[in-house]
């Protein structure tokens, strides 16, 4: 409590203070309450209202500007780097429901494509959105589950440490750049990203919603025999689309569980993996079924949300994956020269064998990533 | 430079001032026609630090109330000196041309 401050006037206040960022209220709160004490003590009568608008405008301005420009910032919530100057910013989202932030971004970009693919064949889209809701909620527990990860990997990638504070490169570390290129990060990503803005459209286009008795406007969802045609595409092009990712697994998840072994055996005949590969892989299952379950269902033609509901949650799922697979093949690397995507900047320890030690490079503290 | 920010510097170029300090400061510069709003203060307090033109001093509690001191930076003062210059102008400027037309 501050002296010369009414404590329900001090209440108001702080309530008032939460417009300011997390960082701004740690550091200036208590000075805050001091000045409004010295303004009180030396005038009567000043306006509560007055000064509560006054902080609240003038912390949401300052969020405003302190906060990333849109484009950054959907970069950042990919798994991208802000420059320094959003260091403010990003501990203080580091320090809150940053899984919630990062899968409510990725469900509003879907939501995003899907309106405009519903204006541009301007035909109701309220299955697609409610589909990309719920397959936004169906992701939510890969985020929740990957939170702690999460914080510190983007602690990592800032080059900051678990406090936040930014770590100087180890005396007698030796540094070089080395070019490490992945091969399922880019794979997961592409399928990711095409079917995030590419489903909504292509789905949009391939039905003829005129040949649906029903519409939503009535509340009729069940589909009648008149779209047979076209459900039966629906269906075959799910299932070939879960057989396609089913291929993909096969050939991406097992190459990565063999770089985490081969970084932890180094030739010790060790099979097991360094750490667990996460939610990835049983992400990828759930894709996988209830993509076949959607086709099957459409094949029999029982519900159309059903396909929406299911292949509305792909696109943040696949993308989820791909962020994870890149992050993690940042971490592990190979030295396998591949055309289309590569990071420069991984810092190890100077070895004649670095797929043998990378691992061991990232795990002192104070190994730096630049 | 926007007005508040001006004021602001001003009320600090001639030594270290406390948040209420600056406040009452700045009515007595613009002599009484602005009073800045806490929230103002502060919001434009941490933006010229943050720009490099003021800095923190000190930090003292006084019958338990928490006041920090601030004062321009040489790059403040430079900014500050530069935006009365352009000011300066402006009012030569405005008065050469109202005693011309008189």
């Amino acid at each position: 409590m501050i002296a010369g401050l009414d404590p329900r006037y001090e209440r108001r206040i702080r309530l008032a203070l939460r417009g300011f960022p997390k960082r701004f209220r740690a550091e200036r709160t208590e000075e805050i309450l001091g000045t409004l004490a010295d303004a009180n003590a030396g005038r009567s009568g000043s306006s509560d209202l007055e000064t509560m608008y006054d902080l609240v405008r003038a912390g949401w301005a300052e969020r405003w500007r302190t906060h990333p420009p849109l484009v950054r910032w959907l970069w950042y919530r990919l798994g991208g780097k802000l420059p320094p100057a959003y260091r403010g910013w990003l501990l203080d989202d580091l320090s809150g429901l940053i899984w919630l932030r990062s899968l409510s971004s990725l469900v509003a970009v879907q939501i995003l494509a899907t309106l405009a693919a519903s204006w541009w064949f301007g035909e109701a889209s309220f299955p697609f959105l409610l589909g990309t809701m719920v397959g936004g909620l169906l992701s939510s527990p890969l985020y929740w589950s990957r939170r702690r990860k999460w914080r510190r990997e983007t602690l990592r990638r800032h080059g900051l440490d678990e406090l936040g504070i930014p770590r100087p490169p180890a005396p007698g570390l030796t540094v070089r750049r080395v070019q490490y290129s992945y091969r399922a990060a880019p794979l997961f990503l592409s399928w990711g990203i095409a079917l995030l803005v590419a489903f909504p459209i292509g789905v949009v286009a391939f039905l003829d919603w005129d040949r649906f008795p029903t519409s939503i406007a009535s509340g009729g969802w069940l589909v009648t025999r008149d779209s047979t045609d076209h459900l039966w595409g629906i269906g075959v092009a799910a299932l070939v689309l879960a057989a396609l990712l089913f291929l993909v697994s096969l050939a991406a998840i097992p190459r990565l569980w063999w770089r985490m072994e081969a970084v932890a055996g180094a030739g010790s005949g060790r099979t097991d993996p360094i750490e667990s590969t996460g939610a990835a892989p049983l992400l990828g299952v759930i894709a996988i079924v209830s993509l076949t379950f959607a086709g099957v269902m459409t094949l029999m033609i029982l519900l159309l949300p059903a396909v929406v509901l299911a292949a509305s949650g792909l696109g943040p799922c696949l993308v989820i994956l791909g962020v994870a697979a890149l992050r993690r093949e940042r971490r592990t690397g190979s030295a396998v020269p591949m055309p289309f995507v590569r990071h420069r900047t991984v810092a190890q320890y100077a070895n004649p064998n670095p797929r043998a030690t990378l691992r061991r490079a990232f795990d002192p503290p104070d190994a730096t990533l630049h | 430079m926007r007005e508040a920010s001006y004021l602001i510097l001003t009320a600090v170029a001639d030594g270290e001032r406390h948040g209420y300090g600056i406040v009452r400061e700045i009515e007595a510069i613009s002599l009484g026609r602005v009073t800045l709003g806490t929230g103002t203060l502060y919001g434009a307090l941490e933006r010229l630090h943050g720009e490099g033109l003021m800095e923190a001093t000190r930090v003292e509690v006084v019958e338990g109330r928490t006041r920090r001191y601030y004062r321009l930076t040489p790059r403040g003062r430079s900014a500050l000196l530069a935006e009365v210059e352009r000011l300066e102008a402006n009012v030569s400027a405005a008065r050469l041309r109202l005693s011309g037309s008189a």
